[in-house]
């Protein structure tokens, strides 16, 4: 534990120390922020989209659900570095001859950019004041959502991780990582509609934004946890395999 | 780390004991599941379609395996990889598919539970040991053994991933922390989804169409309607959830919406089945009308000129072009029907038959017009032989007569008559008295030149004989010139009596030159009537072959012929077909956008998204009565409501709704008689009682000069909404289907205002007898509703208007201490630009309340009503003494004007407010003095009262917004006048709600006053600075914030 536990500082003090993630962490805010403030008064469309707007009712789910959406291209970008760039600078030969295994290097990264994380989800709290200054959200509806955005947000890491398991090259890391997480997180909400039975089904259960939809409403689902859970674990495992397969191959 | 190199010579790695055996294995599972497979396929019966083509792919998918396993027993290593993720993929698949069996799910491949277990096991264990037989196989130490355990242990952590999430999807565990309960089932609808026992499917299909104009707005409205869609569909999760016999499906995208629709398609031809038969009967015989339309067509214009029939109406032109339009009709009508069955999922049929109904009946019409045309016009030229020479006789006798006159005085150029000027003008003036008589005699005679028969007369009328110019027939033209001799006859009469010698000399040369142009102009009628009766007797043998044809019944020919044998029957059909019923309205509820479809059994029931997503009301006394676009979810209310009416045969309770009539007095004709209605008759609640019906209570009516009808099984009459009257024209039966033990709700209608009439007994009111009858069912047990509202001044004895009175005071103040003061009108102004002083908006006749009050029963009554489109026209104040309620009656304000709305009071004089409404006086104020009530105002009560040995206890409402509940209000739009004309507003559909919830409430069921939305803490008022400083401080300050700080520490990093 306390090599995964210093791994994470390691890591977490890497991705402080990264301009993407500044920039990644300054663009996930910005959309929220957009989603949240209704436009100026030169915006002519529709306010119901949005959150802070006078007279609606007073709810945060907009905002954890837009998170959500943000998500699957924020966490393919703070992950892509994780393993390719080891891999790509020759450091990884280093790590894996050191004395820790690959499931502990693997863990250690995924606390170090969770750690990031959950610094991302915390600066989020700036709407949380603002709508407690403006109005009374349901305290269900952000306890609940915060932990919805939790698990996707580990589920989605896990992914990328994976993902930046694949290649040296962090672009196409990220790409890939982008694309498996589209795969949960994107294309089976828009595929289940227009899917036969039983594989509108099937779409519809690996839609991790309808998980997310459940937390954001103060829902708790314990299919929602084992499912963010399990894709977490099995995405750390495969990332483990990955890792331990540049020993023999 | 001890990694051999193997790369040289893949095939000598492999153990070749352990490949030889799983190859054999291989070969022998690949080459029996062929051949049961090629069994099943050659037997027929064996397989169903689609299984057949799943064996035949299994069939060649074994094959390959099959021909793999030969591989590797040649002892090709590749083939053992090959085989290895095969088999390893079939066992994964064998294990999801025992679990989902184990969960709840059928058995794999359809089989029997025996072959099932069979089956699974073989499909587990054989693949998993020939896996683990290929990895053994494979030395120690090397890549491909690394590789094969790697790939088997991905494998199995993605089955126990699968398999897990299968058993939490099986059991799971679910908490709402949201603290309103905003985004589940109400506990009300979560009773009501429990009780459905049958199985039931609700689908939604939000359609997200939109008719706006821009892309924006198009974009705006497709999002809109997808998170809508999104949070119905949450919802029918949440039915789902609390009663798994209900099924919920999105049918939203195209491929479930045409399965949802070939479903309905399927239980509608059911129903209309006949229609249909019919509609296609009359589709196959259209092709063969346009044919023969286009032949007659062409035959009538081909009709020669000088032919009789032409040449006097033109007719056969006219008849090819109203067949030409006729066509024309037949052919838009038969694509618009075409069109409609080839693109419509759920045809409507019954709507689709009407219209072709319809255009086939504009043909038929135009046959019969012909048919009764010709034979009008056969009628002349007889008639025109027989009254001839009569009508030339007169004619000769009027002319002669003109003529004899005119030589008393001469021609114009002839030398001046001899004798005194008096004499001469005394003789003209008795003949031109005698030329006028003939000549009205000559127009007369040539007026019956066609009979007796108007139609007839009409005809010839239209002929071009008879019309000697533009405007005159030849009788009108007769009748002129009888006029005209008539005026010079008056002349000469005043000549006679006033003028002296010279003028009468004078006169008599004046007058020689009109005397001669009468004589001219009736010499000319005369000629040209004689040409016409003659043209009128004269008909071609072309015209002759057409009477004759429509003598027979078929002056169009071939058409006529297809009409009478083959047309007629049809649409004779199209008469007895059955009145479609409720469902008939299918098709059409079906074509809205966005809503939600139950099947239940072979019932269906529609939501509309005005039902789940009803518009938001503007707030009470808000300047602008402009719509608002918001729209708030009401699919809790609204799905319950559809369920409880689906699932209940039983009703609760039955309301009746008890009217006052007006007998027809002694001697008067009852179609004469239109005796004074109550401002809220029976005929005008059809909006409620169709929401009581759904509500589940049964609707009946009650004239309160009958008993009160039994609610028994009785045989001597039953009487209810399905098959019972609807106005008050029709006096209900003395018994309704009901149970006897079924509670009674008496929904009371306002009596007619008494009128006095000089010289009539008094009409309207409420009789001692009515009253009566009222208070006894209430004392017995019956619970009731008082609707009221305000009503104009009453004309009193002399004619002098008298304050309105509300009939049912004398028992409400007698019996509950309550009073509705219908003389008094609740109006809703605007602050004027004086303080204190206010202006009529242009909605002031109506209030737009829904703040009902905090009260206990207000509390279950109305709260679900509150943020909801209610509007209250002519809404009057219910007023009591809350300390000297008679017989321990409690009561309580539902809906209250509240005494800080000061630009809402109660009006006392209602018809000088209207005349300036119409003045536009400006500002007006509060008149306490004349009687004006000031808030707060109790616009509707609920009262109690204990029972006693002498009567039950009872419970009871009274509005004085009753008005608001009439058809005019729930399912019409409001109009008012803005400055920018005549304006509308959406019906205020939830207005019947109040009453349903009552009726809830009175009997006892307050379970099923539905929960409605609910109201939540809205975000606060920001100025519009505010908001656009909160904007650049979020979107741009915080993302720079978050830019600045990592530069900082990026910077630190370096320095440091």
């Amino acid at each position: 534990m306390g090599k995964i536990w210093t791994l994470a500082r390691r890591e977490l003090a890497g991705t402080f120390f990264s301009p993407l993630a500044w920039v990644v962490g300054a663009l996930f805010l910005c959309a929220c922020a957009f989603k949240f403030c209704p436009p100026p008064a030169f915006w002519s469309g529709s306010r119901d989209a949005f959150i802070l707007v006078p007279h609606q009712q007073a709810s945060l789910r907009g905002l954890f659900e837009m998170m959500g959406v943000a998500m699957v291209v924020a966490a393919p970008l703070l992950t892509m570095r994780l393993v390719a760039e080891e891999v790509r600078s020759g450091t990884v030969e280093t790590l894996v001859t050191a004395p820790i295994t690959d499931a502990q290097i693997i863990l250690g990264k995924f606390a170090g950019v969770m750690g990031f994380y959950m610094a991302l989800l915390a600066s989020t709290v700036v709407f949380l004041v603002l709508m407690l200054i403006f109005a009374t959200p349901d305290a269900g509806v952000v306890i609940m959502g915060y932990l919805g955005m939790l698990l996707l947000g580990a589920a989605f890491l896990a992914a990328g991780l994976f993902a930046s398991t694949l290649t040296r090259y962090q672009l196409l890391a990220a790409v890939i990582g982008i694309g498996v997480v589209s795969l949960l997180g994107i294309f089976p909400g828009r595929l289940a509609p227009h899917l036969p039975a039983p594989l509108n089904q099937v779409a519809a259960n690996l839609n991790a934004q309808a998980y997310l939809r459940d937390f954001a409403r103060g829902m708790f689902d314990s299919r929602g946890l084992i499912y963010f859970l399990s894709l977490t674990a099995g995405f750390l495992f495969l990332s483990v395999k990955m890792l331990e397969s540049k020993r023999w191959r | 780390m001890a990694i051999s190199n193997e790369s040289r010579a893949p095939e000598m790695t492999l153990d070749r004991r352990l490949s030889m055996a799983a190859a054999v294995a291989t070969l022998a599972l690949a080459v029996g599941t062929m051949v049961t497979l090629a069994v099943l396929l050659v037997r027929a019966d064996a397989l169903a379609g689609s299984q057949q083509i799943i064996a035949v792919v299994w069939f060649a998918f074994m094959g390959a395996v099959g021909v793999t396993g030969a591989y590797l027993l040649a002892g090709r290593r590749t083939a053992a990889f090959f085989l290895m993720v095969v088999w390893l993929v079939i066992a994964a698949s064998a294990v999801l598919a025992a679990f989902h069996w184990l969960l709840g799910g059928g058995v794999p491949l359809g089989l029997s539970v025996g072959w099932g277990i069979a089956v699974v096991l073989l499909a587990i264990l054989v693949p998993a040991a020939i896996v683990a037989v290929l990895v053994a196989a494979v030395p120690d130490g090397t890549r491909s053994r690394y590789g094969s355990l790697v790939g088997v242990s991905v494998v199995s952590v993605v089955v126990v991933v699968a398999v897990v999430n299968m058993i939490s999807f099986a059991n799971p565990v679910q908490q709402d922390f949201e603290q309103l309960g905003r985004f589940g089932l109400s506990q009300r609808a979560r009773d009501i989804v429990r009780q459905v026992e049958e199985p039931m499917t609700i689908s939604t299909v939000y359609t997200a169409a939109t008719s706006a104009a821009s892309t924006d707005e198009a974009r705006t409205a497709k999002a809109d309607a997808e998170a809508r869609l999104q949070r119905v569909n949450e919802l029918l999760v949440e039915v789902h959830r609390a009663n798994p016999r209900i099924e919920v499906a999105d049918a939203s995208g195209e491929a479930a919406r045409a399965l949802l629709m070939a479903r309905l398609r399927e239980r509608q031809q059911g129903r209309t089945g006949q229609h249909q038969a019919l509609l296609d009967q009359l589709l196959a015989v259209v092709e063969e009308l346009k044919q023969a339309v286009d032949a007659e067509q062409a035959a009538w214009k081909a009709i020669a000129d000088d032919s009789f029939v032409a040449a006097q109406w033109d007719f056969g032109a006219t008849v090819a072009d109203t067949l030409a339009q006729a066509a024309g009709s037949l052919q838009q009508t038969d694509r618009v029907v075409r069109d409609q069955l080839a693109a419509s999922p759920l045809p409507d049929y019954v709507a689709l038959l009407d219209q072709m109904t319809r255009a086939i009946d504009t043909v038929r019409s135009v046959n019969d017009a012909v048919a009764q045309r010709l034979e009008q016009m056969a009628a002349i030229p007889p008639a025109a032989r027989e009254n001839a020479p009569a009508a030339t006789d007169a004619l000769a006798r009027a002319t002669r007569a003109v003529t004899e006159a005119r030589t008393i005085v001469g021609k114009p150029d002839a030398p001046d008559p001899a004798g005194e000027p008096a004499e001469i003008i005394q003789r003209l003036t008795d003949a031109v008295g005698q030329a006028a008589v003939r000549m009205r005699e000559a127009a007369t005679e040539l007026d019956n030149v066609a009979g007796d028969d108007p139609d007839v007369r009409s005809v010839l009328a239209a002929s071009r004989a008879w019309r000697t110019d533009f405007r005159l027939t030849l009788p009108d033209r007769l009748s002129l010139i009888a006029r005209q001799i008539e005026d010079l006859r008056a002349r000469l009469a005043v000549m006679l009596q006033d003028a002296n010698e010279a003028a009468l000399k004078r006169e008599v040369a004046d007058i020689r030159q009109p005397l001669d142009e009468i004589v001219t102009l009736a010499q000319s009628t005369r000629s040209t009537a004689a040409e016409s009766l003659q043209a009128l007797q004269n008909v071609d043998a072309a015209s002759k072959r057409l009477f004759a044809s429509a003598e027979d019944g078929k002056p169009l020919g071939r058409l006529s012929a297809l009409l009478t044998d083959r047309v007629n029957r049809l649409l004779d059909k199209t008469e007895t077909l059955e009145a479609p019923t409720e469902e008939g309205k299918l098709p059409a509820e079906l074509s809205q956008e966005n809503i939600i479809v139950i099947e239940a059994g072979e019932t269906i029931k529609v939501l509309s998204y005005e039902d789940v997503w009803p518009p938001y009301v503007a707030a009470a006394g808000g300047p602008d009565t402009e719509e608002d676009t918001r729209r708030f979810f009401n699919g809790d209310a609204a799905l319950a409501s559809a369920l409880l009416d689906l699932t209940h045969d039983e009703p609760f309770a039955r309301v009746l709704l008890a009217y006052t009539k007006i007998p027809t007095p002694p001697g008067v004709s009852p179609m004469q008689f239109n005796p004074p209605t109550g401002p809220i008759p029976p005929r005008a609640l059809t909006e409620l009682r169709q929401r009581l019906k759904e509500a589940n209570f049964s609707v009946a009516e009650w004239n309160l000069a009958e008993p009160m009808p039994r609610a028994d099984t009785g045989e001597d009459g039953a009487e209810t909404d399905e098959a019972g009257p609807v106005g008050p024209d029709t006096d209900g039966e003395p018994a309704t289907k009901d149970k006897p033990d079924l509670p009674t709700v008496l929904l009371v209608l306002p009596p007619a205002p008494q009128v006095m009439m000089r010289g009539a007994p008094p009409m309207g009111g409420l009789s001692d007898e009515q009253l009566g009858r009222v208070r006894q069912a209430i004392d017995d047990g019956a619970s009731a509703i008082f609707l009221a509202q305000q009503l104009p001044p009453r004309r009193g004895p002399m004619g002098m208007p008298m304050p309105s009175r509300y009939g049912w005071n004398r028992y409400l103040e007698d019996d509950w201490g309550l009073s509705v003061e219908v003389d008094k009108w609740v109006i809703e102004t605007v602050p004027g630009e004086t303080l204190g002083q206010y202006r009529l908006g242009p909605t002031f006749y109506f209030l737009r309340m829904s703040g009902f009050g905090s009260g206990e029963v207000a509390e279950r009554v109305g709260k679900p009503l509150r943020g909801r489109r209610l509007f209250w026209p002519y809404a009057c104040p219910v007023t009591w003494d809350g300390e000297s309620l008679p017989g321990g009656v409690q009561a309580e304000p539902l809906l209250e004007v509240p005494e800080t709305d000061k630009h809402i009071w109660a009006v006392a004089d209602a018809q000088g407010l209207s005349e300036r409404f119409r003045q536009g006086r400006d500002e007006i104020a509060p008149d306490v003095d004349n009687g004006d009530l000031l808030p707060p105002i109790t616009l509707a009560v609920a009262a109690t009262r204990p029972g006693d040995a002498d009567r039950a206890a009872a419970r009871l409402m009274v509005l004085g917004i009753g008005g608001g509940m009439t058809d005019g209000v729930v399912s019409s739009p409001m109009m008012y006048m803005s400055d920018r004309g005549l304006r509308t507003l959406e019906p205020a559909r939830a207005n019947p709600e109040l009453i349903v919830n009552g009726c809830y409430w009175l009997i006892g069921r307050e379970q099923y006053i539905l929960a409605g939305p609910l109201t939540v803490q809205p975000v606060a008022p920001i100025s519009q600075d505010t908001q656009s400083a909160l904007w650049i401080i979020c979107v741009i300050g915080l993302p720079l914030v978050v830019l600045a700080a990592g530069g900082l520490v990026l910077t630190l990093r370096r320095r440091g």
